[in-house]
C-alpha cells in the first residue's frame, strides 16, 4: 500500500510538473475539459436558482401578509399539495356565485379577519404620451385591489415611490417602468382586453420591485367592478390566525382551491407519486443519453493530446522504468497527466459556471426580473459535474497509458521505435462494435427505446474509432503511387499509429458530431417545412378584434351591436388601408348567439371514425400529417400559417359564402368556395363526414360568469373535407348560421396585398389599431436553422483542426531526422512542407470522411428515432435531409484548411541532425 | 583482480543469448555471453557498434530478458521474475546511467535521486533525505534543488550516478555515461564512478573508448554478441603514470 502511495505521490509530482512545462497541450486539455464543466455548472445553477423557494415563494404566492389566497374551482377537490401544485380533483360541481364567493370564503375560514377581492386581469399599459407597450409582449397581469389592503397583498417592495392608494393611482413593476420609459410621477393608461374601456390619466405612484410577475397594481374601491371574463378573482384571506389544513380541507370540499402561507412554510408529504412518468423517465434517458455521446466526444477530442503526450513522455517512462517503475507506476503517471490538468479545470470550470450563473442572474435582477430569485447553487450536481469532467479526462488518459506502459523500456532508451503492435483483433472487433451498434441503435430508434438507441450510437462510434487504425493501414498501401512527400507521410502514418489513431477518432468525434447535429436540425427544419400549412396565400392580411365574451371594466363595457361591430371593422379595414399595400379587403363574420355571445361550434365525428387516443389523451399512433383533426384534438403541435391554431382567434367558426375563403388564394381554396355558395359546410377532416355525406354542426353557449349552459344548437349540411383550412375549423355557409339560430357580425377584415408588407409597414398598421386589435402577415415557410448549422460546422472545423494539430507538431519534430536525409539527399526546402501537408492530409481525410459517414449515419437513427415518437405533425414526415453545403464545406474545406495550414506554418527550412552535447 | 575485486558477486550472467526478431531478419545481439561482477569491481564493456555491449547491459539490469541463459542479480535469478518482480529489483538492487537524457526533466536532482526509493515505498521525507547523502556523496549537494535544464552535462551525469547507487543499491550499469561529454567532464564523471566502486559498489561500464575503460578494473572484448578477450586485474589510471602499464 504504502509502495501505491510513493508511486502516486510521484507520479502526482511528475504530471503536475508537466503540466507547467508543456502549458499549451495544458491549455488545449484544461479548455476541453473545463468549458462543457462550466456550461454544465453554469445551466445547472441557473435552472435550480429558477426555482421558487422559501420566503420568495411565499410571498410570491400570498403577498407580504396574506395568510391564504384562494381561487374557486367549481367542482369538490379530494385534495392539494402546494408543494408540488398536484390537485387531485373529486367528484361534485360545486356553484358558488361570484358576488357571493368572497362572503364564502369568509364563512368557512372563520378566523379570517377579512377575505379581499383581487381581480387580476389582462391588458395592455400605455404611457400617456402614447407610447404603447404591453400588447405584443403577450398579456400585462393587472392585480385590481382595495387600496386599503394593498400592502398586505402586494408582495413586492417599493424601488421607488409608494403603493397605490387611490383610484387614479398605479404602481408599476421594474421591467413595465422601464418599457413605457415612465417613472414616478408620470401618467399611463390602462387598456383592458377584451374592452373598448380604458381607465385614463392614472399617476404613477411607485415602481415596485415584483416577485409575482404582475406588471401593474391598480388600486380600486369597486373590485367587483372590474371583472370580466379575460380576468380572474381571488381571493386573499387576512389576519393573524394561520389557515390551517382543516381550513383548506374545508375550502376543498366547497371547492376552493387554497394556496397558504402555512402550507407554504409547513411542506406536507408529496400527494404526487414517487414514480416519475414515463414521459419523464424517457427525458430522464434522453438527457443521460445527451451526456453520455457527449462525453464520448470529449473524449475523443482529447485523446490526442494524451496520447501525444504518453509518446513524448516516453523516454522519460522508460528512464521510470529503469528505476524500478512497473507498468502501473508508468500508467498512474499518464492517468496523472489527465487527473492533475482536468482536476483543475473542473475547479475552474465550477467557478466559472457559478460566476456565469451569478452574473446572469444579476443582470436578470438590475432589470427587475425575478426569473432567478436567489442564487442557489446545487452543490451535489455540481461536485458531480466536476467528478466527471475528471473521469472524461482519466478516461481519456486510459488508453494511451495502457498503451505506453507495454513499452520497451530498453528501445524507448535506444530511441527505437518501442510502439507496442496493436491487437489484430482490434478492428475484427471494431467492425462487430460499428456494425452491431447501428444495427442496435436503429433497433432502439425505430422501436422507441431510447437506451437502446443510445447505447447504439455509442458502440458505433466506439466501433469507427477502433477501425480507424486498420483504414490508416489500409491507406498506407497506397504509398507507393505516392510522391516522395507522400510516402513518407503515408509509412510515418502507418509506422507511428499511436499518434496517427486518435488524431484520426478525433477528428472523426468532431465531424460526426458536426454532421449528425446539422442533419437532423436540417431534417426538422424540412419536416416543418414539408408539413408547414399556409393560412393564405404569401402577403394575406389578417386584421382582427379580440372578441371575447365582454365584460364591464369600470365604467364602460363593449357594444356588441350590430351597428358598433361593423363600425369596428371598418376601423380595422382602415388601419389596413393606410399603413399596408391592400389590394382587396373583406370582412370577417363570426355566429354571435342572441346573447351577443360566439357560441362553441363543433362539426362532430362520425361514429366509428375517432381518432386513435392513448390514455393520457395523446394519440397512440402515428396518423397521417394531413389529419390534422387528429393532431389537433390530442393536442398536438401542428406548423401551420399565420392565423394560429383554430379556435385561437373569435371562436373557431367563420360564417362565409365562398368569399373570404376565395380570397386566401388556396389551392383548394377555390372548391371549398364554390361548395360554401352550394350550402356545404367546410370541414378539416374525412372523419367528421358522416357515411350520408353531411356533417353534423353541434353548438353550446355558456354565461362565463357562472358557467351555467344558456343555448344548444344542431344543424345539419352537406360536408365539403378541407384539411388545409388552417385559419378556422369549421366553416359554415350563411344558410347553416340561420338553421343554428347564430347571427354572422363582423370580427375583422382579410385582405389581399399587392406585395408582401413590410416588417416597418407591419409595424406602422399594428400600432394604429385600437388597444385589443391585432394583426397578421401570412408570409410562408421561414428557414430557422441555416445559421445554427453554419456555427456548428464552425465549432467542428475548430475542433478538428485543433485535433490535429498537436499530432501533427509533434510529427513534425519525429520527421526531423528523416526530413535531414532528405536535405543531405539533395531533396528541396519545401520538401519539409510537402510533408507535414501530407501528413495533415492523411489525418484529416481519413478523419473527416469516416466522420461524415458516422454522422449520417447517427443523424438517421435520431431521424428514425424522433419518427417513431412523433409530437407532432411534423414528425411523420421526417426524412433524411443532408446539409450538403456543410457536408460538403467539412469534406473539402477542412482537408484543405488543415493542409494549407501545415503548409504555412512549417518552416520550409531543412533541418540538419547535430549531436546533442 | 584488485584487492577491492574480492567481493561477492553481485551480478552473474551465464551463457546468456538474446535473439531479437524471427527469420530473415533474425539478429542475434548475445551469443552465450558468461560474466561476473563483484561488489568492489568496475567491469568496462568494449567492442564495435552493434557488437551487442547495450544488449549486454539492459539484460543484466532486467530492462530486457535473455533468450536463453541465467542472470543472477543480487542472488536473484532474473527470468524467475515477473515484471513487476523485475522492476523491484531494479528499484533495490541496480541502477542505470545512460549516455544522456538521464534525467526526468519535471523533477528537480533530489527528486531525480529519491525516485527509486519513493516509487519503493519508502517515505518522502526519509527518501529525500537518502538522495541529499547520495548527491553529498558524488559532489553536487549544492545541485540538489535544481531541474535537469539548469545542470550541465556532468552535474547530470553525476546526478544519474546518485540516483544509480541510492539506498542499498550497490551495482550500477553505465552505457557510455561519457558519450554527450567534453573529456574533461567525461574524465570528472569517471572519477566519481570510480569512487563510488571503491567505497564498495560494483559497476558495468560500456564505453568504446579505450581512455575510459582504464578506469576499470577490467574490460572485456565483446564482438558478434560473445566476450573473445579480457584484460586480467589492474589498478585505475594513476598506474598509468607510475608506469604500471602491461
Amino acid at each position: 500500500m504504502r509502495r501505491w502511495w510513493g508511486g502516486l505521490r510521484v507520479a502526482a509530482r511528475i504530471a503536475r510538473r508537466d503540466a507547467v512545462r508543456s502549458r499549451g497541450r495544458t491549455a488545449l486539455v484544461a479548455t476541453m475539459v473545463g468549458l462543457p464543466v462550466v456550461a454544465g455548472v453554469a445551466l445547472m445553477t441557473m435552472g435550480t436558482s429558477a426555482l421558487p423557494t422559501g420566503e420568495h415563494e411565499v410571498r410570491t404566492a400570498v403577498g407580504t401578509s396574506a395568510q391564504a389566497v384562494v381561487e374557486f374551482a367549481g367542482v369538490r377537490i379530494e385534495g392539494q399539495d402546494q408543494s408540488s401544485g398536484v390537485t387531485i380533483w373529486g367528484d361534485g360541481d360545486r356553484d358558488v356565485p361570484v358576488d357571493e364567493r368572497a362572503a364564502a370564503v369568509a364563512r368557512l375560514v372563520p378566523h379570517a379577519e377579512r377575505v379581499v377581492e383581487v381581480v387580476t386581469t389582462a391588458g395592455s399599459v400605455r404611457a400617456q404620451d402614447g407610447e404603447r407597450a404591453g400588447l405584443d409582449l403577450g398579456a400585462t397581469e393587472v392585480a385590481v385591489v382595495p387600496a386599503d389592503a394593498i400592502e398586505s397583498i402586494a408582495g413586492g417592495t417599493a424601488v421607488s415611490g409608494r403603493l397605490p392608494a387611490d383610484d387614479d393611482e398605479v404602481a408599476l413593476s421594474v421591467p413595465w417602468a422601464r418599457e413605457l420609459a415612465v417613472e414616478v410621477g408620470d401618467r399611463v393608461s390602462f387598456h383592458p382586453d377584451g374592452s373598448d374601456a380604458s381607465l385614463d390619466g392614472l399617476e404613477v405612484v411607485g415602481v415596485l420591485d415584483d416577485p409575482s410577475g404582475r406588471g401593474v397594481w391598480l388600486s380600486a374601491d369597486d373590485v367587483a367592478g372590474a371583472r370580466s371574463a379575460s380576468g380572474s378573482s381571488r381571493y386573499y384571506v387576512l389576519g393573524e390566525q394561520p389557515v390551517t389544513w382543516d381550513d383548506v380541507a374545508t375550502l376543498n370540499e366547497a371547492g376552493f382551491l387554497a394556496t397558504t402561507r402555512y402550507g407554504l412554510e409547513h411542506r406536507p408529504p408529496s400527494l404526487a407519486g414517487e414514480t416519475p412518468s414515463e414521459h419523464e423517465s424517457s427525458m430522464v434517458v434522453l438527457a443521460a443519453a445527451g451526456v453520455a455521446i457527449g462525453l464520448l466526444e470529449v473524449v475523443l477530442l482529447i485523446g490526442p493530446a494524451f496520447a501525444v503526450g504518453a509518446r513524448r513522455q516516453q523516454r522519460q517512462l522508460a528512464l521510470i522504468a529503469a528505476s524500478g517503475g512497473d507498468r502501473a507506476t508508468i500508467r498512474r503517471v499518464v492517468v496523472m497527466g489527465g487527473v492533475v490538468v482536468a482536476t483543475v479545470a473542473s475547479l475552474v470550470g465550477v467557478a466559472v459556471g457559478i460566476a456565469v450563473a451569478a452574473g446572469v442572474r444579476a443582470a436578470s435582477r438590475s432589470r427587475g426580473e425575478w426569473t432567478y430569485p436567489d442564487l442557489r447553487v446545487p452543490w451535489g450536481y455540481v461536485a458531480l459535474i466536476g467528478a466527471l469532467g475528471v473521469l472524461v479526462a482519466v478516461a481519456a488518459a486510459w488508453l494511451p497509458a495502457r498503451r505506453v506502459s507495454r513499452l520497451d523500456p530498453a528501445a524507448a532508451l535506444a530511441g527505437r521505435r518501442s510502439d507496442p503492435r496493436p491487437h489484430r483483433a482490434v478492428p475484427v472487433v471494431g467492425l462487430v462494435l460499428a456494425a452491431g451498434g447501428t444495427a442496435l441503435a436503429m433497433l432502439g430508434a425505430l422501436r422507441t427505446s431510447p437506451t437502446l438507441a443510445v447505447v447504439g450510437v455509442l458502440l458505433l462510434q466506439v466501433g469507427v474509432v477502433a477501425c480507424s487504425g486498420t483504414v490508416v493501414r489500409l491507406v498506407g498501401r497506397l504509398a507507393p503511387w505516392a510522391g516522395v512527400a507522400g510516402r513518407i507521410a503515408l509509412r510515418d502514418a502507418v509506422r507511428q499509429r499511436s499518434r496517427t489513431a486518435p488524431a484520426v477518432a478525433a477528428v472523426i468525434a468532431a465531424v460526426a458530431g458536426a454532421v449528425a447535429a446539422g442533419t437532423f436540425v436540417l431534417s426538422v427544419d424540412g419536416a416543418r417545412r414539408d408539413a408547414y400549412q399556409p393560412a393564405a396565400q404569401d402577403g394575406t392580411v389578417l386584421v382582427g378584434q379580440s372578441f371575447f365574451d365582454p365584460g364591464p371594466v369600470g365604467e364602460e363595457s363593449v357594444d356588441v351591436s350590430h351597428d358598433a361591430l361593423v363600425a369596428r371593422a371598418a376601423t380595422l379595414a382602415g388601419v389596413a388601408r393606410e399603413h399596408l399595400p391592400v389590394a382587396d379587403v373583406v370582412p370577417v363574420l363570426a355566429p354571435l348567439d342572441q346573447h351577443g355571445r360566439t357560441p362553441t361550434l363543433v362539426a362532430t365525428v362520425a361514429p366509428g371514425q375517432d381518432c386513435p387516443y392513448a390514455p393520457d389523451g395523446s394519440l397512440s399512433e402515428p396518423v397521417p400529417a394531413d389529419d390534422r383533426l387528429c393532431w389537433l384534438s390530442a393536442g398536438g403541435t401542428v406548423n401551420e400559417g399565420f392565423f394560429g391554431s383554430p379556435g385561437g382567434w373569435a371562436g373557431s367558426t367563420l360564417v362565409d359564402d365562398g368569399t373570404v375563403l376565395r380570397l386566401l388564394g388556396l389551392p383548394a381554396a377555390q372548391r371549398a368556395a364554390d361548395a360554401l355558395a352550394h350550402g356545404h359546410v367546410v370541414v378539416l377532416s374525412d372523419r367528421q363526414v358522416w357515411p350520408d355525406g353531411t356533417a353534423r354542426v353541434e353548438g353550446e353557449s355558456f354565461d362565463p360568469d357562472t358557467g351555467e349552459l344558456l343555448e344548444t344548437m344542431s344543424a345539419t349540411a352537406p360536408a365539403f373535407v378541407m384539411p388545409e383550412l388552417t385559419a378556422w375549423s369549421l366553416v359554415v355557409p350563411p344558410s347553416l348560421a340561420a338553421d343554428l339560430g347564430v347571427a354572422p357580425e363582423p370580427v375583422g377584415v382579410v385582405a389581399t396585398t399587392h406585395e408582401v408588407p413590410t416588417q416597418a409597414q407591419e409595424g406602422a398598421a399594428r400600432a394604429a389599431l385600437p388597444g385589443s386589435a391585432f394583426l397578421a402577415v401570412e408570409r410562408g415557410w421561414r428557414e430557422p436553422s441555416s445559421s445554427f448549422v453554419g456555427l456548428i460546422a464552425l465549432v467542428a472545423t475548430v475542433l478538428a483542426l485543433g485535433a490535429t494539430g498537436i499530432p501533427l507538431a509533434l510529427g513534425a519534430v519525429e520527421s526531423a531526422p528523416d526530413l535531414a536525409t532528405l536535405g543531405a539527399v539533395g531533396a528541396a526546402p519545401r520538401t519539409r512542407r510537402r510533408v507535414a501537408a501530407s501528413q495533415a492530409a492523411v489525418v484529416v481525410v481519413i478523419g473527416t470522411w469516416l466522420g461524415v459517414a458516422t454522422g449520417l449515419l447517427v443523424a438517421q437513427v435520431l431521424v428514425l428515432a424522433r419518427r417513431a415518437r412523433a409530437a407532432e405533425v411534423a414528425d411523420v414526415l421526417m426524412r433524411l435531409h443532408v446539409p450538403w453545403d456543410v457536408v460538403g464545406l467539412l469534406a473539402l474545406a477542412l482537408p484543405a484548411v488543415a493542409i494549407g495550414g501545415a503548409w504555412l506554418l512549417v518552416r520550409a527550412r531543412l533541418p540538419l541532425v547535430r549531436r546533442a552535447t | 583482480m584488485s584487492p577491492r575485486a574480492t567481493g561477492p558477486v553481485v551480478l552473474a550472467l551465464r551463457g546468456v543469448t538474446r535473439v531479437h526478431g524471427s527469420g530473415a531478419s533474425q539478429v542475434r545481439a548475445l551469443a552465450g555471453v558468461d560474466l561476473d561482477v563483484r561488489l568492489g569491481e568496475l567491469v568496462a564493456v568494449m567492442g564495435a557498434s552493434g557488437s551487442g555491449k547495450s544488449t549486454l547491459l539492459n539484460v543484466a539490469g532486467g530492462l530486457d530478458t535473455p533468450t536463453s541463459g541465467t542472470v543472477t542479480l543480487a542472488g536473484s535469478e532474473l527470468s524467475a521474475l515477473d515484471p513487476t518482480g523485475r522492476a523491484r529489483l531494479r528499484r533495490r538492487s541496480v541502477g542505470y546511467v545512460f549516455q544522456d537524457f538521464n534525467l526526468i526533466p519535471a523533477l528537480t536532482a533530489a527528486e531525480n535521486v529519491a525516485l527509486p526509493r519513493e516509487l519503493d515505498g519508502v517515505r518522502t521525507r526519509q527518501a529525500r533525505r537518502e538522495a541529499h547523502a547520495a548527491l553529498s556523496e558524488v559532489g553536487i549537494a549544492e545541485l540538489a534543488d535544481r531541474f535537469p535544464d539548469e545542470m550541465s552535462g556532468g552535474q547530470q551525469q553525476r546526478v544519474a550516478i546518485a540516483r544509480a547507487l541510492v539506498g542499498p543499491r550497490r551495482l550500477v550499469l553505465a552505457d557510455e555515461p561519457t558519450g554527450a561529454l567534453d573529456s574533461v567532464t567525461g574524465e570528472d564523471v569517471m572519477r566519481v564512478l570510480r569512487a563510488r566502486v571503491d567505497a564498495g559498489a560494483a559497476g558495468l561500464l560500456v564505453t568504446h573508448e579505450p581512455r575510459f575503460a582504464a578506469w576499470a578494473d577490467r574490460t572485456v572484448f565483446v564482438r558478434d554478441g560473445v566476450v573473445v578477450d579480457g584484460t586480467g586485474e589492474r589498478g585505475g589510471p594513476e598506474v598509468l603514470l607510475t608506469g604500471g602499464v602491461r
